[in-house]
């Protein structure tokens, strides 16, 4: 944890692992509406600013479980010049033995930036691990993901203060939380939703002829999108704090592409508006933030146009052939999600390659196939049908 | 080209070989070896070579990632269901020349092909360095009187001089004389 001179802050400071009720719950609430936010571990950073989290018991955080067992959560940090917040998302689970596990929701790779600034990568972890989390000095997730039981997932993250961490909501100055930590409940209410917003889903290139690129996001495809955070709510005041994924409740099967065509493929999500407070007897409402985040897939395509990339892991394909790439590194855009021109900051979107999201390419001509970081049946990040 | 005019009958002989041999009580191969085989789940599908262009042959791209070198010592199909092996080689890749084997000929026209096939070697034997690739590439055929034939991947056969490993790639393979559109 750093402070706003990337300097690391010093021993002694509170750290919160917060589980969020589900999308599920979220998209259903009303504006004005409240919920309440689950601390499931706390630490305190060292003297070099490191800390740990861990959560003992994932089996706490079943209640707020999504239907389709993905667990939020937010790891918070309120000092008294800053505040520190980071979400990101893990999948619940049940082994043999009865056990909760909370493992990784999404394809493991790199993360691909089409426009600058961060984006994140969320990380699968084969075997079911329990959560862990840590820092780096990295801003971006990652797994170590051990083979031997008792096995441990560590995400990594770098926390920095949100950009208006010293224009602070007055009432969120004061006391430190540490004192009132025992006693205080923390809650996120409602406060706008958004119109669907467009999301970047897939991508199709085909820099020849005679070849059809095909993508299918089905039920079921899933998308991490990036979330705003902000110490004040002001305009202008956002920055990335982490990653949620949402999952896909329609198939949307895109159009098919053909000759010398790069395209983005868009299907929408509802955005919402969130401010968290922390609250005791003594002091009432205090901590606030402001969180913008996704909570539901709202379906629709859209197909946009954008330039073609370099890609140099070229393979021939003979006329007659198809192939189909069903699983891989997932790509990050970090421009993905086009509510960022409204808060103020580039939100990023990332899809893998699953069984749920497929992307085809049918030669009818003797073509190659390129991927841009690797070849087309390992990690080849952007795949690009060339002469 | 004489490499990929090998008779049918002399590639069988090797594997029935090796088949004998590994019932005759060889340790299994270990699965989990240093050569990286591709990630995720693929799909590949194509129909025989053109009249004239010799044989269908289909790559992948293997990578040593351990430290040590490795010695290929077969190349197969997994699983193979009416796909036959005709013939198997490799092509070494260096970090300059990054162009690899998809679905090819054996006889194909194309001069960056030729161009390619022209490096290709036996794989029994080839030494894979540490951090080096090679195109692994299979010949196969299926009857003209069936629909399709089948494979769930390419495999490796190779060894660290201590252990014996196989490697599997992450594409299926389907080959029909009908279409894949």
């Amino acid at each position: 944890m750093t402070d706003e001179t990337g300097a690391t802050v010093g021993a002694g400071e509170l750290v919160v692992l917060y589980g969020w009720p589900s999308s599920d719950i979220l998209s259903a609430m009303q504006v004005e509406e409240s919920v309440k936010l689950l601390p499931v571990a706390k630490a305190y950073t060292r003297t070099d600013g490191s800390f740990d989290l861990r959560v003992e018991d994932p089996a706490v955080v079943e209640p707020i479980a999504s239907s389709t067992d993905q667990v939020d959560f937010e790891i918070s940090s309120d000092q008294a010049e800053a505040s520190y917040v980071y979400h990101f998302d893990r999948t619940l689970s049940q082994t043999s033995t009865g056990s909760f596990v909370l493992t990784g929701t999404t394809n493991s790779g790199s993360g691909y930036d089409t426009g600058g600034g961060g984006g994140h990568t969320l990380p699968v972890e084969p075997t079911p691990t329990p959560l862990r989390a840590g820092t780096t000095s990295s801003q971006t997730q990652t797994d170590e993901g051990a083979t031997a039981e008792p096995a441990t997932e560590t995400v990594h993250v770098k926390l920095a203060p949100m950009s208006t961490g010293k224009t602070r909501d007055t009432e969120s100055t004061g006391a430190s939380a540490v004192a009132d930590f025992k006693n205080k409940a923390c809650y996120s209410k409602k406060l706008v939703t958004y119109s669907p917003t467009w999301v970047t889903v897939g991508q199709s290139f085909v820099n020849t002829t005679n070849v059809i690129s095909d993508f299918q996001y089905s039920h079921g495809a899933t998308s991490s999108l990036g979330i705003a955070v902000s110490a004040s709510g002001k305009a202008g005041s956002y920055s990335s704090g982490g990653t949620n994924s949402i999952t896909s409740s329609a198939t949307i099967d895109f159009p098919q592409q053909g000759s010398n065509t790069a395209k983005r493929f868009e299907s929408s999500f509802v955005y919402a508006k969130f401010q968290s407070y922390c609250h005791t007897v003594q002091r009432g409402n205090y901590n606030f933030k402001y969180t913008i985040k996704p909570i539901a897939f709202a379906g629709g395509s859209r197909v946009v146009n954008q330039p073609f990339p370099s890609a140099n892991y070229c393979r021939p394909h003979a006329s007659g052939t198809k192939f189909t790439k069903e699983t891989s590194s997932s790509i990050t855009w970090s421009n993905g999600v086009t509510l960022g021109s409204t808060v103020g900051v580039q939100l990023s979107s990332q899809t893998g390659y699953t069984g749920k999201a497929r992307a085809f390419f049918d030669f009818r001509s003797s073509r190659q196939l390129c991927g841009s970081h690797g070849y087309p049946a390992d990690t080849p990040r952007f795949l690009v049908a060339k002469g | 080209m004489t490499l990929r005019q090998r008779p049918r009958y002399t590639y069988r002989l090797v594997f029935a070989i090796a088949v004998t041999s590994a019932l005759a009580g060889c340790t299994p191969p270990i699965l989990d070896g240093p050569l990286s085989t591709g990630s995720g789940s693929n799909e590949l599908c194509f129909i025989p070579a053109p009249e004239g262009e010799g044989m269908r042959a289909v790559g992948e791209v293997v990578r040593n990632e351990g430290d040590a070198p490795v010695t290929i010592q077969q190349i197969g199909l997994t699983d193979p269901n009416d796909l036959v092996l005709e013939d198997t080689y490799v092509v070494p890749l260096t970090e300059d020349d990054r162009f690899s084997f998809g679905v090819i000929s054996t006889e194909a026209e194309d001069q960056q092909i030729q161009a390619h096939w022209a490096k290709a070697v036996e794989p029994k034997d080839f030494v894979l360095e540490p951090g080096a690739s090679v195109n692994i590439v299979a010949a196969v055929s299926i009857n003209p009187d069936i629909t399709e034939g089948t494979a769930s991947s390419l495999e490796v056969r190779y060894t660290d001089g201590r252990s014996d490993f196989l490697s599997k790639t992450t594409t299926t393979l389907l080959m029909t004389n009908g279409s894949c559109f």
